[in-house]
């Protein structure tokens, strides 16, 4: 296809990336501009809890190519935030200077991190989210060898992890009874939180009044109901929220997410919305869901791209994530967002190998497998392909293959 | 060029074997990569260092 105004996408993230390089590896060669308004080339994020925190990569490797990928593939990197969009004369006014027109937008805004209200501008008080944010927290945490860690999700789990094996003092404090508590199983959760305390993190669980300290400008400990600490790192991991605004002003509906039809387009069919910012019907889960995974920013890409190459297909792809804490691997497929009815457990947890497997009206919706990827795998098989598994079945599915 | 995989990192993303099925396959049965060719000739030496920098966890590295 060629287009004269081109492609122009909002966001140099996983979404935004994978976006123009699945639109050049399926032939499109028309114009794509890409909007990227952090001061880098478009990098990856799960290693800035991870390898990169540990000091085991580098600024440079976290990047998803060099400027002479963008180069040679003739993709042009526009280093400014997208400030308007008016769908009506198809074009996007840039925030420093001019505007560009386009055939297609995609909007691939992400997520920005939510803060604890009234804390601006307090020293020691930080947020991951971006390479910068990543850079500070490793600086303080080496000069200081001690944080403490608002929420026990997967972000703020997988920083303690590496900072009690930096040899840091760690607390994490949590509102829920028990960590990962939005997706993962009480099994699940015990597992990592033993494991994570034998590596020497300490939890404060079921914390309520959570409250950070500081004077003159500098952290100085956190409170909550029932005891206190003192500090002078505290990150806050208490979610995100989407970056909307632009789509909003633009008059694209919007509700925790930019709203999306099954083909990941919104009212306005030459506006796309994909990634961590795109709330849309999930076939999976049968109601409409904003997802935050590199799963999910790369296949909707592939969708999208395919769609303007001219195979629009609706997205359909099975959700999946990882994480990685206390040197144990966690592969998430399909839904195990607490909705299931029944949860069933296999393997070892003495062990540190186990899958969760979630049923609703028995029916398999959802597995969580630590260090076992073939139960991954499998899951993954059997959910993207929509088989129908209820408990009964599952003995004989785990059962080990016989010898050929 | 030489590289090597470390099977503890992957997560099965596949992002290698599209940056380069010559060099890359998954694992059929746990998803988990599998070296097919442990010193890639030059000619391939982009689509390699592309599935390096794509790989989501960081489970490929140059072995020299
Ligand atoms: C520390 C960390 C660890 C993670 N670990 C994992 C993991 O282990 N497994 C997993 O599956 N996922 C993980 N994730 C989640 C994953 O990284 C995200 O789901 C993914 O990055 C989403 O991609 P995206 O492109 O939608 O959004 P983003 O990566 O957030 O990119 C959006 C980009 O758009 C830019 N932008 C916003 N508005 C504008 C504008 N108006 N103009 C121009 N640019 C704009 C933003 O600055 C940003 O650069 C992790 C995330 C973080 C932060
Ligand atoms: S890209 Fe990385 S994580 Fe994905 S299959 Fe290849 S080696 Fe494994």
């Amino acid at each position: 296809m060629s287009t004269s105004a081109g492609i122009v996408v909002v966001g140099g993230g996983q979404a935004g990336f994978q976006l123009q390089q699945a639109l050049r590896s399926q032939g499109f060669d028309g114009r794509i501009s890409l909007l990227a308004d952090e001061p880098f080339l478009p990098y990856q994020r799960p290693p800035l809890s991870k390898a990169y925190l540990k000091g085991e990569a580098t600024d440079d490797d976290l990047a998803f190519a060099t400027a002479d990928f963008y180069r040679d593939s003739g993709v042009e990197i526009i280093e400014d935030r997208a400030a308007a969009i008016d769908p009506r004369t198809k074009t996007v006014t840039l925030s420093r200077a001019g505007s560009l027109s386009f055939d297609r937008l995609i909007l691939a805004t992400g997520a920005r991190n939510r803060r604890l209200p009234g804390l601006e501008g307090v020293h020691g008080l930080v947020s991951l989210r971006t390479l910068a944010n990543a850079q500070e927290l490793r600086d303080r945490l080496l000069a200081t060898g001690d944080i403490v860690i608002i929420g026990a999700g997967y972000l703020g789990l997988e920083v303690a992890s590496v900072s009690a094996d930096m040899g840091a003092s760690v607390r994490v404090i949590e509102m829920a009874p028990r960590l990962m508590s939005r997706s993962a199983s009480p099994a699940v959760s015990r597992l990592f939180q033993e494991r994570l305390e034998a590596r020497g993190v300490r939890f404060e669980l079921a914390s309520s009044g959570v409250r950070v300290l500081h004077h003159g400008g500098q952290v100085t400990g956190v409170e909550w109901n029932g005891g206190s600490v003192r500090t002078k790192l505290v990150l806050a991991c208490i979610g995100v929220d989407p970056n909307t605004e632009l789509a909003r002003d633009a008059g694209l509906d919007v509700a925790n997410g930019i709203l999306t039809d099954g083909y990941l387009r919104t009212a306005v069919p030459e506006i796309y919305a994909i990634g961590d910012c795109a709330a849309y019907p999930n076939i999976h889960f049968g109601q409409t869901v904003r997802l935050e995974s590199v799963q999910n920013a790369v296949d909707q890409a592939n969708c999208v791209a395919a769609a303007i190459v001219g195979e629009a297909r609706p997205y359909a792809s099975l959700p999946w994530f990882w994480s990685e804490q206390a040197g144990m691997k966690l592969q998430i497929a399909g839904n195990t967002t607490g909705q299931a009815q029944e949860i069933v457990v296999d393997g070892d947890h003495q062990a540190g190998a186990l899958s969760a497997f979630h049923f609703r009206d028995d029916v398999l919706v959802g597995v969580e497998s630590v260090n076992r990827p073939k139960d991954h795998m499998l899951a993954r098989k059997i959910l993207r392909s929509r088989q129908v598994i209820s408990a009964a079945m599952l003995p004989q599915l785990l059962a080990p293959a016989p010898a050929a | 060029m030489r590289i090597k995989v470390d099977v503890e990192k992957c997560i099965g993303a596949g992002q290698c074997v599209n940056a380069a099925p010559a060099v890359f396959a998954q694992n059929e049965d746990d998803g988990m990569v599998v070296l097919l060719n442990q010193a890639p000739p030059e000619s391939m030496a982009a689509g390699v260092r592309s599935a390096i920098r794509l790989c989501p966890a960081r489970a490929i590295v140059f072995d020299d």
